[in-house]
């Protein structure tokens, strides 16, 4: 039995056994009851066993030969598999420490599955929520504090179904005629030109680039252009 | 006494200057007087049942900075509202509204004493709409009846508009048009 010290957020130690969790899923499926395993199976994952003595998959062998800048040397291939399976031991400890540290917190197999099960159950929701917030609300500034020329516009050239277009001046008591538009390769629509800060909302019919521009004959400094889409 | 004719010499030519450049200065003032106060008669309108910004609107993010309390309904043409909003900010806003688009526009009320706030969008058929708010005093807008403070301009597509306040007049310049070519 490999026993792991855990120290919790209140300074207990909680010890763990790592367990081998595929073992146990197959006994499982087959009805067996948990028992002891054989002494065979406590080794520590991470005690590397040589190649020769049956613990060498010819797979893992094969993969780790191609990288390898030796594929002649058998020490090479062992090292190799050694390596792969140094990864892959880490990765099965992750995931029995973390089932075991909820099963030691909780008490119990049942509680264990159903507070997992709650816990993905979170993630997801917090998941698709950063995936909607960025879908479906999405909204850029594709100009900040910049100097555009005289009759000159400005886009971040992405393309979007865009219900949404902005220009804020730097000083927009001054009157400086101001303008936003659209564009595909088809050419320009939403225009909506004006004399301040302008904000326009309209339907997205178009997967199309934000603009924004300077209609003036000098010079002008903007705040910002947003996007909306 | 010769010492001093040098300064009253210095002093004499700075009082002519000064003259000079006042009367220049005075001049000027008199050919640019404001064509109109910047003062919106129908922000002082009893509020009515109509004077609330739709909830299309209300989502613009310049929305957080109006004054909800001092919007007026200014007129209603081919299915737009055209909305008078001061901001909190001390901005003025003409917002106009229809079913499927919201646009506003906020400035310095400073700008109606010689020109208007102005919302400018091109048509497709080479016509242009322009909504604009202008002050008390202007009387008519070229193409457009004043109503409330606002003008609602439909016709050929043109880079000036012509506004007056009984005998003067001004030009309401709108600006280059046309999007540059991406």
């Amino acid at each position: 039995m490999h026993v792991i010290g855990l120290r919790t957020g209140f300074g207990t130690i909680h010890q763990i056994e790592a367990v081998d969790v595929q073992a146990v899923v197959k006994r499982r499926k087959r009805g067996e009851r948990c028992r002891p395993r054989p002494s065979h199976c406590s080794r520590p994952p991470w005690v590397l066993q040589p190649a020769s003595s049956g613990y060498e998959r010819r797979g893992l062998a094969s993969r780790s030969q191609a990288p390898t800048t030796y594929p002649d040397s058998p020490d090479a291939t062992r090292q190799g598999v050694a390596g792969l399976d140094a990864v892959h031991n880490c990765l099965k400890m992750g995931g029995a420490v973390v089932s075991q540290a909820l099963a030691s917190v909780l008490g119990s197999d049942t509680r264990s599955n159903v507070s997992r099960r709650l816990l993905f159950a979170s993630l997801a929701v917090i998941a698709s929520l950063i995936w909607v917030a960025t879908a479906f609300a999405s909204s850029r500034d594709y100009l900040w504090n910049t100097q555009l020329a005289a009759s000159w516009g400005h886009s971040d050239l992405v393309s979007h179904n865009h219900y949404f277009n902005s220009i804020y001046p730097s000083d927009p008591t001054a009157g400086w005629p101001t303008g936003v538009f659209e564009a595909v390769s088809g050419g320009s629509h939403f225009v909506l030109n004006g004399n301040g800060k302008i904000e326009y909302s309209h339907p997205s019919t178009y997967y199309d680039q934000p603009w924004c521009w300077n209609r003036d004959s000098v010079a002008h400094t903007f705040s910002r252009c947003t996007a909306q889409w | 006494m010769r010492k001093l004719v040098p300064y009253a010499l210095f002093l004499g030519l700075l009082l002519i200057g000064g003259l000079t450049a006042g009367s220049i200065l005075s001049r000027g003032a008199t050919a640019t007087s404001p064509l109109s106060s910047a003062t919106v008669g129908v922000l002082a309108h009893p509020a009515q049942a109509t004077d609330v910004l739709p909830s299309s609107v209300l989502e613009l993010p310049s929305a957080r900075q109006y004054d909800l309390q001092g919007v007026r309904l200014s007129q209603e043409v081919d299915g737009r509202k055209l909305f008078v909003v001061p901001s909190k900010d001390g901005l003025l806003c003409l917002v106009v509204s229809s079913a499927t688009e919201s646009m506003s526009n906020c400035g310095a009320p400073k700008l109606l004493e010689n020109s208007a706030l102005y919302l400018e969008q091109p048509s497709d058929n080479g016509t242009m709409h322009v909504w604009g708010v202008v002050g008390d005093e202007v009387t008519t807008v070229e193409g457009a009846r004043v109503i409330d403070n606002t003008f609602a301009y439909q016709g050929e597509a043109t880079p000036q508009l012509h506004i007056s306040s009984g005998s003067e007049s001004r030009v309401l310049d709108l600006g280059s048009l046309d999007p540059p070519t991406p």
